[in-house]
């Protein structure tokens, strides 16, 4: 059989596609919006408690002031291993090796067989399995490797996506054992939303090439401007003082997912198209201080889960110097 | 595809509607590579419609000069990716089996199913490579770019894929 054959075989297998005209509509309704939509990555599970002040005052304060100093040291020294560890020249193989390792990955994961899980589906929990293996597998050859300092920042967010990822898959089970298909339906729901973060960054990473001084600058500005300009993340970025409280821990929530869903696509970004060795310096900055936000949003997760105000208004402080060291690095970059 | 100038920098400097009139050419083609991928018109629309919204979000990234088609192409096969494996997360119930995914008002050709069930348990990127270079009727320079491979590799991974269709006990029975 020769290609011609083949083709025709496959067109005809495939079948006719009919353009929808108002497509082009619908794209620009949906761009024209976009800045108002939320981001559908909110781990049901960390939204359902109401915030209580519950902790001691002095205990919240202590633990503020250590998350503080443990984010503030970590910054400096990331800098520092930023400056340190970017090569004259880049590691060409281990680089490559490295983006070979997440493209199996990632093919193995897809390759796995879907499907909806019903809760009277006695096949769920097979093909369940299936993919938490390839999860757990991928999450293993990231431990085992030694990332090329490129993809340091991202290695270690696919690795957080993952293992969240794995712990939604294994809430599906349990609710599929306690027959509870709404359940299985919200943490299937939510473990798909952080396998496409990590299929963003996986890609980014396999896709990574260098930039020139023209395209990285319109990149850095670009990615500014939505981190600094994003509807969702204005109460978080806006204000001083930490508005959600009381009842509000769900907006609390989300308005953190905007914030980290900007903060982790500027990084994805900078490695899909990294900076030239003329800029290495300001990209090293402005990487360290992308990290100081990413670990700023982390202790304000935490403080959520704790109910700790305190923690919650030092990580919000944390998140406000950090993104103000952004913006200046950004604005340097030109 | 040549962007027009001042199009072109409209767009980059936030203009939604010019970014749209940018694409709109590109369109019924990256809709014809989703439908080609996903198997149904709904999940296509869908994916297109986030392909749009993710290019726009990248479209700093795009290089002047560059061609816009493999660019977005490749942004709408990776939604792909993403929209085939929510299903199995899927939290809305579909009742319906695989294989009625696809148009159901289309004729059917009883000797093109069982290709059609082996052309979708290939891997995402052997039926990508397929579907563009069968169903767009790119050229494998042109695939290759959008895969960001050399023409050779594109080549070869077709080619790996027709063998592994044609090696597919379902499509010698047929």
């Amino acid at each position: 059989m020769n290609e011609a054959q083949v083709g025709e075989r496959l067109r005809r297998a495939i079948g006719e596609a009919r353009y929808p005209a108002y497509l082009s509509t619908r794209i620009a309704a949906r761009l024209d919006h976009a800045a108002h939509e939320r981001h559908p990555r909110v781990a049901l599970g960390r939204t359902q408690n109401p915030w209580l002040a519950g902790v001691g005052r002095t205990v919240s304060l202590v633990a503020a002031l250590l998350v503080v100093l443990i984010m503030a040291s970590l910054v400096l020294g990331l800098h520092a291993w930023f400056m340190n560890t970017r090569p004259a020249v880049p590691d060409g193989l281990a680089i490559k090796q490295y983006q070979a390792l997440v493209r199996a990955d990632q093919q193995m994961l897809d390759s796995q067989p879907g499907g909806y899980c019903a809760i009277t589906d006695t096949g769920c929990p097979a093909v369940a399995a299936l993919n938490t293996a390839a999860m757990q597998r991928w999450l293993d050859d990231l431990d085992r490797s030694q990332p090329p300092a490129r993809f340091a920042v991202l290695d270690s967010l696919m690795r957080r996506h993952l293992a969240i990822a794995i712990s939604d898959q294994n809430a599906a089970m349990a609710a599929y054992r306690a027959r509870d298909q709404l359940g299985v339906n919200t943490a299937f729901g939510a473990g798909s939303k952080e396998l496409d973060t990590v299929d963003s960054q996986a890609q980014d990473i396999i896709t990574s090439s260098p930039g020139t001084i023209v395209t990285y600058r319109a990149e850095v500005r670009m990615d500014a401007a939505y981190l600094l300009g994003c509807y969702l993340c204005q109460p978080l970025l806006g204000d001083s003082q930490v508005s959600c409280q009381g009842s509000l821990t769900p907006a609390c929530a989300d308005e953190i997912a905007a914030v980290r869903l900007q903060v982790e696509t500027f990084q994805g970004d900078l490695v899909n198209l990294f900076a030239p060795d003329s800029l290495a310096a300001e990209d090293g900055r402005l990487q360290a201080d992308l990290v100081a936000a990413d670990l700023a949003l982390d202790a304000m997760e935490s403080a959520l889960s704790a109910r700790d105000q305190v923690a919650l208004q030092a990580g919000h402080n944390a998140l406000g110097q950090a993104i103000n060291r952004v913006a200046s690095d950004a604005a340097d970059i030109g | 595809m040549i962007l027009a100038a001042p199009l072109f920098q409209e767009a980059l400097a936030g203009d939604q509607q010019a970014f749209v009139i940018l694409i709109e050419p590109l369109l019924p083609g990256a809709y014809r590579l989703a439908f080609g991928m996903l198997r149904s018109e709904s999940d296509a629309e869908d994916a297109v419609q986030e392909a749009a919204l993710k290019a726009w979000r990248a479209f700093g990234r795009f290089r002047r000069g560059s061609d816009l088609k493999p660019w977005l192409f490749t942004i709408v096969a990776n939604e792909c990716r993403s929209q085939r494996r929510s299903r199995w997360w899927s939290v809305i119930r579909r009742s319906e089996a695989p294989d009625d995914l696809v148009d159901a008002t289309a004729p059917i050709d009883p000797s093109s199913v069982d290709l059609r069930q082996a052309l979708y348990r290939l891997p995402h990127d052997q039926r990508l490579v397929l579907v563009l270079r069968f169903y767009l009727d790119m050229s494998y320079e042109q695939v290759a770019e959008t895969l960001r491979i050399s023409p050779k590799a594109a080549k070869s991974r077709a080619h790996r894929a027709m063998e592994r269709l044609r090696l597919s006990p379902e499509v010698l029975s047929s």
